[in-house]
């Protein structure tokens, strides 16, 4: 099973390419899988598959702009929205992209208040998903969300508020130290990036953005050693190497650039990936001036994303739990009304816990929000056995039961099996019921079907 | 914005520092060590298998339903519960230096206006929301640790809320956390030992090898079923999925931890479940709910002792004070939530002490805001705490825009005070040094808790002398010798000795006390020269009116009253009405009465029908009305200015004297104002008023008279307040309407049970649903036509009433419209 490699050129096989979809579609879908599986096609013919996405998506209507009094509808709407494209739209690697861009410059309705906020964040985060990651911090930087998030609306030359200007630097592009433990700012650099965004505010009619010029400061500003009156947008092209800026910092935005690539590969692959990885990743964001699909591609492209470590390197978070929970049941959003358990999961969309976004593996597992994924399945439970459809055990011994109801999630093909563990414990309890009523009796169906939405197969990624 | 789980991730950041022992991996230092213990999940999950290097063999799946017995707490074992206030919160505005200029300065608009503050001591008083921890204060329950911080602190949420969490000095791989650390010291390895009430397990419940575990404050649903026949079918799936981690699957560390959690999620499910009933109210605010839940694990006796719980929202970039202000009316109502469900048994062994990452600054920024800073203030709370302030208010002086105040005390002493004096010891292990530790406990967990506080004796009963009005101080010009308003926070002293004939022996003096064009909203305190200035305040001054209000004030023993002001300036007039000394020599004595309305100008009540125009004056009769006797040399009046027309004061003085350049009640425009007025009583047993402006309705009501000879004598108390509705402290927490709040007098509050005639309170209403007035009576009387206090809608004002007591010791409070909150400061009494 493992890669075919003729003359250089690395294919993909059926395990490989499951995982591939698997991190990259939520979902192995079989007509993705046959699509991508002819023979002739490459692990690079693969990703530029999975990444030729269509842009620009329309956002509904309903949740793209702000109705009085409808912020909670319009944020159920949006949130099943999006858990519903992720399950079918044609390329959902747009749609996890976007989501870790929203984990990574995130804005959050409950501060933000706005759908037509939120929502045109969602559709930049989208839209330029791979597109260049400088262009679009500099979009964001002067977006309402962000504006009222990060509270930067409110800094003013009289007054500044450094909320902004820190997590820009700190969580957004560079960090607090580089790989050698130096500091990338100063708190000087801090208070000189604030005075540089004051004026950047809305428009209180429109609430658009708007440049507040009488809000400014206008003064030299110290920042990275550089005297002058700093605006702003100067501060991202400064730290993130505008070539087009004389001046701007080469050795920042290689720092920006290894920052992003190990949050990226953590994100998809493993945690704590080795310095060549991240070495190499950032230098391929770098060569490319920040354009990101070339660096994605960099990414799915290493051998190491196909290793043991990566294929067990991830626990599933609950926006990819409840997506593959969709997925395999054919429930949409509006059935199951995900929105309502994902807080207790740890995770809500267009909600992040704060500035600094998700987090990853460990943090998805204990008991208290396993209870809530537990909760979750045992909804998604009584709804497939609405009017006692779904009698999974009828007709089948116990092996036989376990084996289909592992088939209907999606965990016996494309190198997926049940480990003889959880088999084992599943056989058992089909036939202990056995053994106190009848065969396939309405607890038994009943049971199986959550329990296999519990296995631990169900939660790795 | 920080959230309460700072656990794996946010502490992962970090490790971001670089490490000197794997070259070959600079950025991942310890994380893979870290990992090791950390990564394998959070929560009882991850005791369950998968850390057979760390965990005891006892663990390891299959013999988990022993490991998770529980051990009761003992009876003289502490407990502990962690409050974090996450964000950062703005100790400025929560132990408020209230008399410190600088403070006003820095946090401008968003100062808490000293007249607002719930004062502590004559410097720091808390904000205004939380009145139930004030109480708790009051009692002596409370450790404020003023102060509270780091050196070379850390404006990173996550840098700094992981250095808390893991209570070590330097910035080394926090890989565990303090209480963590406290676990790995305990014989056995029960797993209920600590818990986090929330999702997530926080850093500092992370020991080497041991951690508490996450309880859902909405309880839990999956696992808690009852192992019962009724459920049967639910415990047979149970144990199946409990069979996933009867081995390790061999598909790698997360395969293992998941299932080993699932296990937990049930294992934990069916001891924690029965917590969970009854259901709490679906109106409870998250924080209520999450302490309701810690106090009945308490109650259920698992063995916990210590429970994390806390909430978000301290961030206060913008909109600070609605922001602060919920989240404190939250923390005041949580607290008391907690400590009217836990079971009285657990009292004396329970302590709560709050956390945050780091404090704010001390400048406000421009969206009425504050951004992070570094030194805070923590609360220690419980029936075992030594009340109090502790530590340093940080100091003020000269802070630019973005200085950092410096910490008087190192959060690491808080944990090393409750791991030794609380939790059985082990800080210096735990911490890894020894830091200075507060005297904050009274004894040993599972002590006496204490009785309320006692009051001091009060001093000989005197006597009362009424004198002609006088006016002894008006700073608008030279007389009293301050010519000048007072500045903020300014301390004088009114000599009184040999004024107007108060004689050398005088205990104290009767003075009516306004505040006038003061420039922001401020308040007066005035106290017998010579002590400290006691946490009360006399009058309530609202910028640029005339208030007034009738105080009985000590004379020191170098013959002089002292004034304060608290913020703005603002300028006081002072009118001497009479005074009291001791015995009973050459002094007259109280008569109280059941209040009776003299004087109504809406009617023809007291022979002056329709309002008084400008200058108008009147003569009343007193005497031979509403009880009061033909012969008597003073009465206790109420005198109210109702619907004025102009900016108005009234004058009321013994008729057949000259007029005095004095004032007895002010009212601005369209408002209702009363004031307590003692006045002598011209040879006619008249008094004359004069309305100074406009036109103004007025209504004077009795409530006693003094006469020679026998009658009561005057006790003054320290002030002492004995109900507030808004946080149920001698009352419901309900607002009064109709129905008569009855307030015990006699026999309550350090009071003796037994001869009480008449009390003096200082009545105040907050909030009234609309304009409004309230009365006071003695109860078992009925409701009389006569009235305290009157305020509109929505407004705060408070009043002087002396008021007879019941004959069951007891007063009625009644509010004429709507409803209010009300509080009652007793201040004094009159014998029988």
């Amino acid at each position: 099973m493992s890669a075919r490699v003729r003359e250089g050129v690395v294919y993909v096989d059926s395990v490989q390419l499951a995982h591939l979809l698997r991190r990259t579609e939520y979902v192995a879908r079989p007509s993705r899988m046959a699509e991508l599986s002819l023979g002739t096609v490459t692990r690079s013919d693969a990703i530029d598959n999975i990444l030729n996405v269509t842009v620009p998506v329309a956002i509904p209507t309903g949740i793209d702009h702000d109705i009085d009094g409808m912020g909670y509808n319009q944020w159920v709407t949006a949130v099943q929205w999006w858990l519903d494209r992720m399950v079918d739209s044609p390329k959902p690697m747009q749609e996890r992209m976007a989501f870790f861009w929203h984990g990574h410059f995130c804005s959050g309705w409950d501060k933000v208040n706005s759908a037509g906020a939120m929502l045109e964040q969602n559709k930049l985060f989208r839209d330029s998903a791979f597109g260049n990651f400088r262009t679009m911090t500099q979009t964001m930087s002067i977006q309402p969300a962000m504006l009222f998030y990060l509270d930067n609306l409110d800094n003013v030359k009289s007054s500044p508020n450094q909320n902004f200007a820190r997590e820009l630097m700190e969580l957004f592009t560079l960090g607090v130290v580089d790989q050698t433990g130096v500091a990338n700012y100063s708190e000087d650099d801090v208070s000189a990036a604030a005075a540089a965004w004051t004026g950047h505010g809305i428009d209180w009619t429109t609430r658009l953005y708007k440049f507040w010029p009488g809000d400014h400061d206008v003064t030299n500003k110290k920042f990275m050693g550089v005297t002058k009156n700093w605006n702003g947008p100067d501060i991202i092209d400064h730290i993130l190497g505008n070539p087009a800026v004389v001046g701007s910092s080469a050795a920042k935005k290689l720092v920006a650039c290894k920052f992003l690539s190990k949050k990226l590969w953590e994100h998809f692959a493993y945690e704590a990936p080795s310095a060549a990885i991240v070495n190499a990743l950032g230098q391929v964001l770098y060569d490319n001036d920040m354009s990101i699909k070339p660096w994605v591609k960099a990414m799915l492209m290493r051998d190491e994303f196909y290793s043991a470590s990566a294929m067990q390197g991830l626990v599933r978070s609950p926006v990819e739990y409840v997506v593959n929970l969709l997925y395999f049941t054919g429930y949409r959003g509006a059935d199951l009304n995900p929105q309502w358990s994902m807080e207790a999961m740890g995770q809500e969309l267009f909600n992040p816990p704060n500035v600094a976004g998700w987090k990853t593996n460990g943090y998805w597992i204990n008991t208290s929000v396993f209870g809530a994924r537990a909760e979750f399945a045992r909804n998604a439970t009584w709804k497939l056995r609405q009017n006692d459809a779904n009698q999974v055990g009828k007709g089948r011994t116990p092996t036989q039961a376990v084996d289909f109801v592992a088939t209907m999630f999606g965990l016996t093909s494309n190198g997926l099996a049940l480990s003889t563990v959880t088999r084992n414990a599943l056989i058992n309890f089909v036939t202990f019921s056995r053994t106190k009523e009848s065969a396939a009796s309405w607890w038994e169906n009943t049971n199986l079907l959550t329990m296999m939405m519990m296995t631990p197969e169900f939660h790795v990624a | 914005m920080i959230d309460p789980d700072i656990s794996t991730a946010d502490a992962l950041r970090l490790l971001t520092v670089p490490a000197i022992d794997r070259p070959d991996d600079p950025l991942g230092m310890d994380r893979r060590r870290f990992l090791q213990m950390m990564g394998y999940g959070v929560g009882a999950g991850a005791l369950m298998g998968g850390l057979g290097e760390t965990i005891g063999a006892d663990l390891l799946p299959g013999r988990m339903r022993e490991a998770f017995a529980t051990t009761p707490v003992g009876d003289h074992e502490g407990i502990l519960v962690l409050l974090g206030q996450f964000g950062g919160s703005d100790g400025l505005n929560i132990v408020v230096p209230y008399t410190n200029p600088a403070y006003y300065v820095q946090h401008g608009g968003i100062a808490i206006p000293a007249n607002d503050v719930l004062h502590l001591d004559a410097k720091v008083g808390l904000h205004p929301s939380l009145p139930y921890l004030k109480s708790l204060y009051d009692a002596g329950q409370v450790a404020v640790m003023q102060g509270v911080g780091y050196a070379d602190p850390d404006l990173s949420h996550f840098t700094s809320m992981a250095l808390w969490m893991y209570g070590r000095a330097g910035n080394g791989t926090p890989s565990t956390g303090w209480i963590g650390r406290w676990l790995d010291g305990l014989n056995g390895n029960d797993p209920f030992r600590a818990a986090t009430v929330g999702q997530g397990l926080p850093l500092h419940l992370i020991g080497a090898n041991k951690r508490g575990i996450a309880i859902p404050q909405w309880g839990v649903g999956f696992g808690g079923e009852p192992n019962d026949a009724q459920h049967k079918q639910q415990q047979w799936m149970y144990d199946g999925m409990r069979n996933f981690a009867s081995t390790s699957a061999g598909r790698g560390p997360w395969h293992d931890s998941i299932a080993n959690t699932v296990k937990g999620v049930i294992d934990v499910g069916q001891q924690v479940a029965p917590v969970f009933v009854p259901a709490l109210p679906k109106t409870d605010t998250d924080l209520v709910k999450k302490m309701k839940v810690v106090a009945r694990l308490i109650n259920a006796n698992l063995g916990m002792r210590v429970i994390d719980t806390g909430h978000d929202g301290f961030d206060n970039h913008s909109s600070e004070p609605a922001e602060l202000t919920e989240k404190l009316v939250d923390f005041d109502a949580a607290l008391q939530a907690f400590f009217a469900t836990l079971l009285p048994q657990y009292r004396s062994r329970v302590t709560i002490m709050t956390y945050s990452e780091f404090g704010r600054t001390s400048w406000s920024n421009d969206s009425s805001g504050t951004d992070h800073g570094t030194t805070n203030n923590h609360f220690i709370i419980g029936p075992s705490v030594r009340g109090g302030l502790y530590g340093v208010q940080p100091n003020l002086a000269g802070l630019k825009r973005w200085d950092r105040m410096v910490s008087a005390v190192d959060f690491r002493s808080l944990y090393a005070t409750v791991l030794d004096r609380w939790l059985g010891g082990g800080a210096s292990t735990v911490l890894g040094a020894n830091y200075e530790q507060f005297d904050v406990f009274r004894g040993p967990p599972g002590g006496v808790v204490p009785s309320p506080p006692t009051f001091p004796a009060p001093g000989a009963p005197a006597g009362f002398v009424p004198l002609s009005p006088v006016r002894i101080l008006d700073t608008r010009g030279p007389l009293g010798g301050h010519e000048g308003a007072f500045a903020a926070g300014e301390t004088w002293s009114l000599p009184v000795r040999g004024l107007s004939g108060v004689p050398a022996d005088a205990a104290a003096v009767v003075v009516n006390l306004t505040g006038a064009g003061a420039t922001s909203d401020t308040y007066l305190t005035a106290w017998r020269s010579g002590e400290g200035m006691p946490a009360t305040s006399n009058v309530n001054v609202v910028t640029n009116g005339a208030v007034p209000n009738l105080a009985v004030i000590g004379v020191g023993a170098n013959g002089a009253i002292s004034l304060f002001n608290s913020v703005g300036s603002s300028h006081v007039l002072a009118d001497l009405v009479g005074y009291f000394r001791e015995g009973t020599a050459d002094t007259t004595a109280l008569t109280s009465l059941v209040p009776d309305r003299l004087l109504d100008t809406r009617g023809d009540l007291g022979g002056h029908p329709g309002a008084f125009g400008p200058g108008d004056e009147f003569d009343l009769q007193v005497t031979g009305r509403g009880g009061v006797p033909a012969s008597c040399a003073a009465a206790v009046l109420n005198v109210t200015i109702a619907g004025a027309t102009g900016d108005t004061f009234l004058t009321v003085w013994p008729n057949g004297e000259g007029q005095p350049t004095t004032s007895s009640v002010n009212a601005r425009p369209g408002q209702t104002a009363a004031n307590l007025v003692i006045s002598k009583l011209g040879a006619d047993g008249k008094i004359r008023i004069r309305n100074e402006n406009g036109s103004a309705h007025i209504l004077v009501d009795v409530a006693g008279y003094f006469v020679a000879g026998t009658g009561g004598r005057y006790l003054p108390v320290s002030p002492r307040r004995v109900v507030d509705t808004r946080s149920g402290i001698g009352a419901a927490q309900a607002r009064i309407g109709g129905a008569p709040l009855s307030v015990q007098i006699a026999g309550a509050n350090g009071l003796p049970a037994t001869g009480i005639a008449a009390v003096q309170i200082n009545l105040t209403a907050v909030a009234p649903s609309s304009d409004t007035y309230l009365t006071v009576y003695p109860s078992g009387s009925a409701l009389p036509n006569a009235s305290n206090l009157n305020l509109a809608a929505g407004g705060v004002r408070a009043n002087s009433v002396i008021a007879r007591v019941g004959t069951d010791g007891r007063i009625l409070v009644v509010c004429g419209q709507g409803d209010t909150d009300v509080l009652v400061d007793i201040v004094g009494y009159f014998t029988a």
